[in-house]
């Protein structure tokens, strides 16, 4: 029953709720996010990290569903957060949004890089 | 594989869920009636394997499909026209960069060829692709022969 009720608001909100698909790579030096956000422009992308945790939201163009012969995307809100545990160099994280397609980079903060430790001979 | 399409969400709805089953269902029957093969009811969500998502718009003297065409640039994807269907074909390769390692890998390697039975005939000559964010947008004249004609009434000569 809750189900149903919760479709009917989405529906009548006239957006449609999306998780985007993502990707997470990571090296020694950063942490690498990739975003799939079709139809958001940049303006409309927000990338926020924040208590360890990084939220990328973004919104499609809303377009005229009125002159629509057939709709199988509706004007969608992505929404994603993610918990990140490594420490992040906040001021230096980065984002671009190429094709539809976000990638975000997390650099790592300076004492969470793994080091390699050379051993002195005596 | 060839897509009719239909109304695939209501566009007046006041009980959505109700409003869609039943177009669903006005959909299904005016199929059978013109002999033509149902295809599988879709819903965002339940047939996430249609790839690109497509929504075919009616401009008046154009038709206007847009595709969801993440990480695809100009060079992996080719139309084709002809006066009925749309033919979009399309590769997009996903790797993991060198020296990373992945965490979590939700976008896919794919290679699509989608054709879209269009309602009604187009100018194959007079059909102009743009891509931007993602979004491959094709707009494509209606022919000459479907579109309202003119009529001029002419007053008779005295």
């Amino acid at each position: 029953m809750s189900q149903t009720t919760k479709t009917a608001q989405e529906a009548t909100d006239e957006r449609f709720y999306a998780t985007p698909s993502v990707d997470i790579f990571e090296n020694n030096d950063e942490i690498l996010v990739v975003a799939e956000l079709p139809g958001v422009s940049p303006e409309k992308l927000r990338i926020e990290f924040h208590d360890q945790q990084l939220t990328i939201e973004g919104e499609q163009s809303p377009f005229d569903r009125e002159k629509a012969l057939g709709l199988e995307f509706l004007p969608t809100h992505y929404r994603r957060v993610f918990q990140v545990q490594q420490r992040v160099d906040v001021d230096k994280i980065a984002a671009k949004l190429e094709q539809g397609v976000a990638t975000i980079h997390l650099p790592k903060a300076p004492e969470t890089k793994a080091r390699t430790i050379e051993i002195k001979r005596a | 594989m060839l897509t009719r399409w239909g109304n695939f969400y209501g566009l007046n709805h006041t009980l959505p869920v109700f409003d869609e089953l039943r177009q669903q269902m006005d959909h299904l029957f005016k199929d059978l009636e013109r002999g033509w093969v149902p295809t599988p009811l879709r819903r965002e969500g339940l047939q996430a394997r249609t790839w690109p998502k497509a929504n075919l718009f009616d401009q008046g003297e154009r038709l206007l499909l847009t595709l969801q065409v993440p990480g695809l640039k100009e060079e992996n994807l080719t139309i084709e026209a002809n006066a009925e269907t749309l033919t979009v074909r399309g590769e997009r390769k996903v790797q993991a960069p060198e020296g990373y390692r992945a965490h979590r890998q939700e976008r896919a390697s794919l290679q699509f060829s989608r054709s879209i039975a269009l309602p009604v005939r187009i100018d194959v000559e007079r059909v102009a692709a743009t891509l931007q964010n993602g979004i491959l947008s094709i707009e494509m004249a209606k022919a000459q022969e479907v579109l309202p004609r003119k009529i001029e009434v002419h007053t008779s000569a005295k």
